[in-house]
């Protein structure tokens, strides 16, 4: 369960989203849908507390944080309920993929090398890599990189799962690829709460059992794909859905 | 016109001063690594802005940019029993500046010239590292020195590896100064060996090829670490070569591989 209340962010006295109020059951798979600059990607850094609130709380499975005062100690504690996947994949370019999946396994969870490296394969063939665990970020394609990321995020066993524009610094071609590995993950664990935000709309409409309208700071509209995609009550809603559509074809 | 260099002393005295090489290099690693340890944490101190030590680290930096190695050497080796006696005034003690031996004055010296030096560097190759990785390490939930150990100090050190290999070259050329402090290093031995036999210009070519040659065994060291350091570069090419040669150098280059 994750939970926001009166949250508030930001940057250099610029508003990012204020007073937000948020409850996410577990096992819900939440599509974040909106345009660019609407604050969507701050919001999820903040669930990962790469961005420090200004005030408000947050609470992730009983764990609750009071903005904006953390100690490092509490802020790790927080941090390691939730794994990231990052819009440019973020990889540990010095490490191969197995190492870079085992990465956390071994300095956060502190596993033998060996046992991190079992559950690392367990993650790569997961994401279907198992061919390249020997291989360096530098010689994968931008998708299996990006799946990469979804392995090295798997790989902490967390309860909730961020997923921050997955597939916007691809070529249109290697989408569908990751897009796939992401269906799959979300169909193997229904338990794990997954928080993904995309501009791929049909995919969102496709796997997503709640999907949240984010723009101006604010959550415009919030209700099941259907509703959201095909009866939208707010303008602005229907404004980029019909934009979005127009550009579809 | 006879005999005005003795051609073959270059050469046969060069076992004798080759006695004198683990001084040296002794001088060279230890100052290095405590050069390097203290560079890296003035370093951090300076990234993070921590108020009144970053002020003090750049003063300490430029006082030491801004003097001579030598003139260092000679604050070290006479400011040390002073601070000492003061040490013993005020407080009571009985350090002995007898009990301290002169290769320590020496250490210290260069030791602080290299982190001066080196925090500089290792300053600019942190900068370098890839913020989205750091952001990825923290995401998994490491805490500042897990992060710091695991992913920025790796990264940086591929990035500081030649600069930091010309300070390493340098520092042991500069190593030669050690006499000033009563530290018999190759050089010293040089001086004292031509004292004898007044043959100085043999004295110091025979110097001149020791420093020459220890120098490019570093070059060759130096650049087969970049290789080894820097694999995750060229992968795509060494994955093709190295498939089914595993011996001799290749094996130093290709990390242990998983098969499952």
């Amino acid at each position: 369960m994750i939970e926001l209340k009166g949250l508030t962010k930001s940057f250099n006295r610029q508003l990012i989203f204020k007073d937000l109020n948020l409850r996410i059951e577990s096992g819900e798979v939440i599509g974040l849908i909106g345009p660019s600059g609407a604050g969507k990607s701050t919001l999820l850094r903040c669930l990962n507390l790469l961005e420090t609130p200004d005030s408000g709380s947050l609470t992730i499975d009983g764990l609750t944080y009071h903005a904006p005062k953390i100690s490092n100690r509490q802020k790790i504690q927080f941090r390691r309920q939730s794994s990231m996947v990052f819009q440019q994949f973020n990889l540990f370019r010095q490490k191969n993929i197995l190492g870079n999946v085992s990465e956390g396994l071994v300095t956060v969870k502190g596993l033998s090398r060996s046992e991190a490296q079992k559950v690392a394969v367990e993650q790569i063939q997961r994401v279907r890599l198992a061919d390249h665990i020997n291989k360096y970020p530098g010689q994968l394609s931008g998708g299996q990189k990006q799946r990469v990321g979804i392995a090295r995020a798997l790989s902490m066993g967390t309860n909730v799962l961020l997923l921050d524009e997955p597939t916007s610094a691809l070529d249109t071609e290697l989408v569908g690829d990751v897009l796939d590995t992401i269906k799959d993950v979300i169909r193997q664990d229904t338990n794990q709460t997954v928080i993904i935000i995309s501009h791929e709309l049909s995919f969102i409409k496709e796997v997503a059992s709640r999907v949240l309208f984010f723009d101006q700071g604010q959550i415009l509209e919030d209700g099941s794909p259907s509703d959201v995609f095909d009866h939208p009550q707010n303008d602005r809603v229907k404004q980029f859905l019909q934009r979005y559509q127009a550009r579809a074809i | 016109m006879q005999h005005l260099i003795d051609f073959k002393l270059i050469f046969t005295q060069i076992p004798t001063l080759l006695q004198y090489l683990p001084n040296t290099l002794m001088i060279t690693f230890f100052s290095m690594i405590i050069g390097l340890a203290v560079g890296l944490v003035l370093a951090i101190v300076k990234l993070n802005r921590i108020p009144v030590l970053s002020q003090v680290v750049a003063v300490f930096v430029s006082f030491i940019r801004g003097t001579p190695i030598i003139v260092q050497l000679y604050l070290t080796y006479y400011g040390i029993p002073i601070f000492l006696k003061y040490l013993n005034y005020y407080q009571g003690t009985t350090y002995s500046v007898n009990a301290i031996p002169a290769l320590a004055f020496v250490l210290l010296a260069f030791s602080l010239n290299e982190a001066a030096y080196n925090s500089e560097n290792i300053r600019a190759a942190i900068l370098a590292v890839d913020k989205g990785e750091l952001e990825a390490a923290q995401s998994l939930g490491m805490t500042r020195w897990e992060v710091l150990r695991r992913v920025t100090i790796p990264e940086a050190f591929v990035v500081a590896l030649p600069t930091l290999g010309n300070a390493f070259i340098g520092l042991m050329k500069n190593t030669s100064l050690a006499f000033v402090a009563s530290v018999v290093d190759l050089t010293a031995e040089g001086q004292i060996l031509a004292g004898n036999s007044y043959r100085y210009f043999e004295s110091y070519l025979s110097l001149a090829i020791i420093y020459w040659g220890l120098t490019i065994i570093t070059e060759q060291i130096l650049r087969l670490l970049e290789r080894r350091l820097t694999v995750f570069e060229r992968a795509s090419e060494l994955r093709v070569a190295n498939h089914d040669q595993q011996s001799g150098l290749n094996r130093f280059f290709i990390r242990k591989r998983v098969t499952q």
